[in-house]
């Protein structure tokens, strides 16, 4: 092998050590820290763990009413694994509130969700900017 | 039935792959055969998951559901057995294993010889393996940061398989009130984790993190092991540093569909290599190169590209005379029969549930015309083109143009059915490429944001086989010359 072939090599390995991230950041903080799930990724984990058969209701309205037109222009990135239990929910003939355990709120302000889950006798769950996730309040 | 629903679709690919079986085959292409054969199984249970579904529903019948795919795994178990080569079969895994030990115990007998190799080989196994814990390490902190994964994983691909998942209204998934969802895109991943969900009676977020991941690992331990093979081991790892380096890129976009597509593209090149280059044509590789590409096809609608772009090279190089072993009857047949249980599910998808394609669907002669004779729109797509080909990709100097250095310095000689081969190969990537560069001139959608939003994923469809490409044409890395022939 000629001896710029073995150079490059050595270059290259060099190279590829270089680009390996060391245990400590730039900033000199260590590397290896307690990894915690992002925010609104507590929020998927937690509305992706509602089993479908307690179906959840999707509301942009405080009367609890679906307005699809809107409703989907303002889905967040949050709300898209609810999607399969939300269309459920908008499809089903004889649609009632009374009958879902689990209510999640889009486009409401954190007072306006109070005031909702108040009005409704509902518990907030979960909330983060843009939307909540609330229960029924059910009496020991 | 949980651990089967793992099981299943490992072994079937298994049963698959060992139908392409030779005995002269290399430690290298057994273990080549071996990381390809559960991308195989994947894609046919995600087929097989998807036609039970359209007759039933999705969580209907798991035991009976379960029942077939045993049945397919025992039918192409008795398929080998009564081919009568079971003893042969036995004999060769026994081979294969007794291979394997015996190409470690020459490893370790190798590197007593030069200092100089023993040095270039401990260095370069050691940058490699940091490299991949380091990959490792990203992905697990991602993947714990962000279970559902990126954008479009959970809002397209793992959305499509919650509607398997969800059982009795699956078909809303098809709704045209989640169009933007995509719902004309093909379903192999989301058929697969929609499957496993189903079977493990669980929605747990690990099925699509550790598919994504495989996917991943795939493309490594394909090239890693095919150059291994064609050249030898120290040049393999090279290759695997490349790979792993353009793979750290695609933890950006965790649980998508383009890191399978990318694996299925690589293993169909790879698999059209091998048939190409034998000298004794193994027919089965027809159908092993015939089931990636159609799940390729299954995989995305770009894998339709790629079938479009191979069947262009077959063409032309019949045509120029290019290719003096051009591919007979008997390939097609072999080739139709792995593709057609793919192509006959997504023809299947198009004419039951999905809706017409969003880029299709809204252009016209007209929109065409005035976008393809405007200057402007190549000017933006190759200066897009351009900052990716310079792009570092995890490095800390461009990745491209060091990799075509690294060709320039180590070029090597092949045969005539190398060159041939690999020409082809090149000749389908570019073809593809020009697909790509042809939608993106006449996409409806606002070309900036198409750009940012695509470009890089469909390098990554691209750049493994580039990298294979790169590392079949050149020489044995060999530090010491000296000791040329061991390292083999």
């Amino acid at each position: 092998m000629k001896l710029i072939q073995q150079l490059f090599l050595i270059i290259l390995l060099i190279l590829f050590a270089l680009s390996i991230e060391t245990p400590f950041g730039s900033n000199g903080e260590p590397y290896f820290h307690p990894v915690t799930t992002e925010p609104d990724h507590q929020f998927n984990c937690l509305a992706s763990s509602i089993p479908p058969n307690e179906i959840v209701l999707f509301t942009t309205e405080t009367d609890g009413a679906i307005d699809w037109s809107t409703s989907t222009e303002m889905l967040t990135r949050t709300q898209y694994h609810l999607v399969p239990i939300l269309i459920a929910a908008h499809i089903k003939p004889g649609f009632d509130i009374e009958k879902y355990r689990w209510v999640v709120t889009a486009s409401m302000t954190l007072e306006e969700i109070e005031a909702f889950s108040k009005r409704n006798n509902l518990q907030i769950v979960q909330y983060c900017p843009g939307m909540a996730i609330l229960t029924k309040v059910i009496a020991e | 039935m949980k651990a089967l629903s793992i099981l299943l679709p490992v072994l079937m690919g298994f049963l698959v792959a060992f139908r392409a079986y030779q005995p002269k085959w290399s430690v290298s292409q057994v273990l080549f055969m071996c990381v390809s054969a559960p991308a195989i199984g994947i894609a046919i249970t995600s087929a097989l998951f998807f036609t039970w579904s359209l007759i039933l529903r999705p969580n209907l019948g798991h035991f009976w559901y379960l029942l077939i795919e045993i049945s397919i795994c025992a039918a192409l178990f008795a398929s080998i057995w009564v081919q009568g080569n079971h003893s042969k079969s036995i004999y060769q895994i026994n081979q294969y294993i007794r291979g394997v030990f015996s190409s470690l115990k020459s490893q370790v007998n190798i590197s007593g010889k030069d200092l100089k190799n023993i040095l270039f080989s401990v260095a370069l196994a050691s940058v490699f393996t940091l490299f991949l814990i380091n990959f490792l390490d990203d992905w697990y902190t991602l993947t714990v940061k962000a279970p559902h994964g990126d954008w479009d994983a959970w809002a397209i691909w793992n959305l499509r398989a919650r509607f398997f998942y969800a059982g009795e209204n699956w078909r809303d998934g098809f709704s045209s009130i989640i169009l933007w969802s995509h719902p004309d895109y093909p379903l192999l991943l989301p058929a697969f984790i929609g499957r496993t969900w189903q079977l493990l009676g669980s929605r747990t977020t690990w099925v699509p993190a550790l598919t994504g991941l495989y996917f991943q690992l795939l493309i490594l331990a394909a090239i890693v092991t095919r150059v291994s093979d064609l050249r030898n081991r120290a040049t393999g790892l090279i290759a695997g540093l490349f790979t792993l380096a353009i793979l750290q890129e695609s933890l950006l976009y965790r649980q998508y569909a383009d890191i399978p597509l990318a694996g299925y593209i690589l293993l169909a090149n790879i698999w059209l290599y091998q048939f190409d280059t034998q000298k004794h044509k193994s027919i089965f590789t027809a159908v092993m190169a015939g089931l990636a590409m159609g799940a390729a096809i299954w995989t995305k609608n770009e894998g339709l590209a790629f079938l479009l772009a191979f069947l262009l090279v077959e063409v032309a190089t019949r045509l120029w005379k290019e290719d003096t072993q051009a591919k007979t009857g008997s390939f097609w047949g072999r080739f139709l029969l792995g593709i057609a249980p793919f192509l006959f599910v997504w023809i299947l998808l198009k004419i039951t549930l999905a809706p017409p394609n969003d880029v299709l669907n809204t252009i016209t002669p007209v929109s065409i015309f005035s976008k393809l004779v405007d200057p402007r729109r190549y000017s933006l797509i190759l200066s897009g083109i351009f900052e990716y080909f310079l792009a570092n990709w995890s490095l800390i100097i461009p990745l491209i143009p060091l990799l075509l250095v690294f060709r320039f310095l180590f070029g090597s000689k092949q045969t005539q059915q190398e060159k041939t081969a690999i020409r082809k190969m090149i000749m389908r990537l570019c073809l593809l490429a020009a697909i790509y560069f042809g939608i993106y001139l006449i996409t409806p959608n606002p070309l900036q944001w198409h750009i940012e939003t695509s470009m890089d994923r469909l390098f990554m469809h691209i750049l493994p086989g580039g990298v294979f490409i790169i590392f079949s044409r050149v020489q044995k890395i060999q530090f010491d010359q000296t000791n040329e022939g061991n390292d083999t």
